[in-house]
């Protein structure tokens, strides 16, 4: 079976997050690279970073 | 100290990372010889790379993940990130202090081994969690951004001290560098042979275009910013630029290469007899080289920008244009600059991509008169304020006094925050009682969330008690009401903002820890204005 890509990995992590459940390392990696590599730059301002 | 030194997390942009390495110093000055590794971005690498306060830096390699996201090639991107993270998890650090306000410093912050964090960290069963007193602050500042009475220096350093300190590292404050000493007014004194601060920054090296330029002997202006409504229209640069030229000034025009078209534009409006007194050095020079021109000249005049904080970092003086953001956050650090605030005026227009329209009425005229004859303006617009900074040595903090050497408003507000964020919880006098007598938001949430903590009858919660849906409901509903009426108050941001962040998987002790952090918040409400309490909930 392929291994899931990062994009499915960040998307799983967001999920998480949302639900705040804990990630696995390889979903934490996905999601920072995601952040990292699309310049996400959003500030939190309303804590967004929900 | 078990752990070796502190990691500063804060990659770009560069003006924060040069406002990053001004709090480094002051850390460094309070516990000297403690090693500090810096992360930072490859964009802003010059400023941080060989600066003598940094014993090693890491870089994030953005570009490269970025480059590989997009072709998506999943094992290189895999490879950068597990590389860059296996570098920082080398060492066990004293203190981690993650600066950075956004999501992936949060998750960076997670995978660092440190005794003790501070700032955003994402950590299991929790949502991010900001950690350490004056983050939470720091991160309530948007909600209260026009009336913020911190510099942001002072934020990070006080964070950082305050976390050091149960560490062993001394609680000194540091005092900032500062310009000569001098007569407010006018230009100063090209001889800085003593007071300077000490060097934060990576060697400076004089670019080739300036090699004319006789150190000392020329104002330097940056007409640029990355933001419009940060930027005095292009007109009043070349009246400035006319005015000061006319005087005898030789003038630089700095800037980046996308901001040459101003630059040319400003250069090519001013009358013939200005012109070759105006030196174009936009796009000409790299950072370090930038930061030269900065340090050698007499004067630095910019709004709110990158040039601003580097002229400062080398403790040339500045005439900084403040409009829509607050000088008291982000002004030139060091004593002895002055600052024209044009704003944010009574309609509070805080917008920084549109023309400011308190910039556009501070007139040339009105800065010129302070560069030839010390004049400081008023009357050009009703809330035009003239500022310069200053140090409080008992606060260890910076102010901004008036020309009558009066501090700004905010800054009494700022010492009572200060004071009260950093006391312990039993040494904060209780709330006024009054509130007891007709219970508001804050007695209401109080009781729920004693509730949940202790049981309704002070009972122990068995292990895995979760509370029913009625619970929820009502502490939900009482931490609306509570935030409907504490709304853009600093105080209560950063306690939702610690709330936020409280882990989830064990509900008891959620509620516990949330029930303290409120208990701490009303206590420094009080702190800050029992009136304002009373007039509230009485």
């Amino acid at each position: 079976m392929e291994p899931p890509t990062l994009e499915a990995l960040a998307r799983a992590a967001e999920e998480k997050l949302a639900k705040s459940q804990p990630l696995s390392r390889e979903e934490r990696t996905a999601l920072l690279v995601r952040l990292l590599a699309t310049q996400e730059t959003r500030r939190d301002r309303k804590y967004g970073l929900r | 100290m078990k752990g070796d030194g502190i990691l500063v997390l804060l990659p770009h942009n560069p003006g924060d990372v040069i406002m990053a390495l001004q709090a480094v110093r002051r850390v460094v000055a309070a516990a000297p010889g403690i090693p500090v590794d810096y992360v930072v971005s490859s964009e802003s690498l010059g400023l941080v790379q060989c600066s003598p306060l940094i014993r090693k830096v890491f870089v994030l390699p953005g570009r490269e993940l970025r480059a590989a996201w997009e072709a998506g090639a999943d094992a290189e991107v895999r490879g950068a990130i597990e590389t860059f993270l296996d570098a920082l998890n080398a060492t066990r650090y004293a203190l981690a202090a993650n600066l950075y306000q956004e999501r992936a410093g949060g998750l960076i912050q997670g995978c660092v081994d440190a005794d003790a964090k501070i700032g955003l960290e994402f950590r299991d069963g929790a949502h991010f969690q900001v950690r350490g007193r004056w983050m939470e602050h720091l991160f309530a500042v948007p909600a209260d951004r026009s009336r913020n009475p911190f510099h942001v220096v002072d934020i990070y350093a006080r964070a950082m001290l305050a976390a050091l300190a149960p560490l062993g590292a001394s609680a000194a404050s540091g005092t900032p560098g500062a310009p000569d000493a001098r007569d407010a007014g006018s230009v100063p004194p090209r001889d800085r042979s003593s007071g300077r601060p000490s060097d934060i920054l990576p060697p400076r090296s004089r670019p080739e275009a300036a090699r004319d330029l006789e150190p000392g002997g020329y104002l330097a202006f940056h007409p640029g910013s990355a933001w419009p409504g940060k930027r005095w229209p292009e007109a009043h640069w070349s009246g400035l630029a006319a005015r000061c030229a006319r005087a005898g000034f030789r003038i630089v025009l700095t800037g980046a290469a996308e901001e040459r078209g101003l630059a040319d534009r400003i250069a090519a409006s001013l009358p013939a007899d200005c012109r070759a007194q105006v030196e174009n050095l936009a796009g000409a020079a790299t950072l370090p080289g930038t930061a030269w021109v900065l340090e050698h000249a007499r004067l630095v005049v910019s709004g709110d920008t990158v040039a601003m904080h580097l002229a400062a970092a080398t403790g040339t003086p500045v005439l900084a244009l403040f409009g829509p953001s607050n000088p008291v956050e982000t002004g030139p650090y060091g004593a002895g600059h002055v600052i024209f605030h044009a704003g944010p005026g009574p309609a509070a227009d805080l917008a920084l991509d549109r023309e400011h329209p308190g910039l556009a009425g501070l007139g040339p005229e009105a800065v010129a008169g302070w560069i030839l004859e010390g004049e400081l303006p008023s009357g050009h617009s009703r809330w035009e304020t003239a500022w310069e900074t200053a140090w409080d040595e008992r606060e260890g903090a910076q102010l901004l006094v008036d020309r009558r050497r009066s501090p700004h408003p905010y800054w009494v507000r700022g010492l009572e925050l200060a004071h009260a964020i950093d006391r312990p919880l039993d040494g904060i006098r209780p709330g006024p009682a009054a509130a007891a007598s007709r219970p508001g938001p804050r007695e209401t949430l109080h009781r729920i969330l004693a509730e949940g903590a202790d049981g309704a009858n002070g009972v122990d919660r068995p292990a895995g008690w979760a509370p029913d849906a009625g619970f929820l409901a009502r502490l939900a509903a009482a931490e609306r009401e509570l935030e409907a009426e504490t709304r853009n108050d600093v105080v209560w941001e950063a306690y939702r903002i610690a709330a936020n962040g409280l882990p989830l998987r064990d509900f008891a002790r959620h509620l516990s820890e949330r029930k303290a952090r409120f208990e701490r918040a009303r206590s420094e409400e009080a702190v800050l204005s029992d009136r304002r309490y009373a007039a509230r909930e009485g």
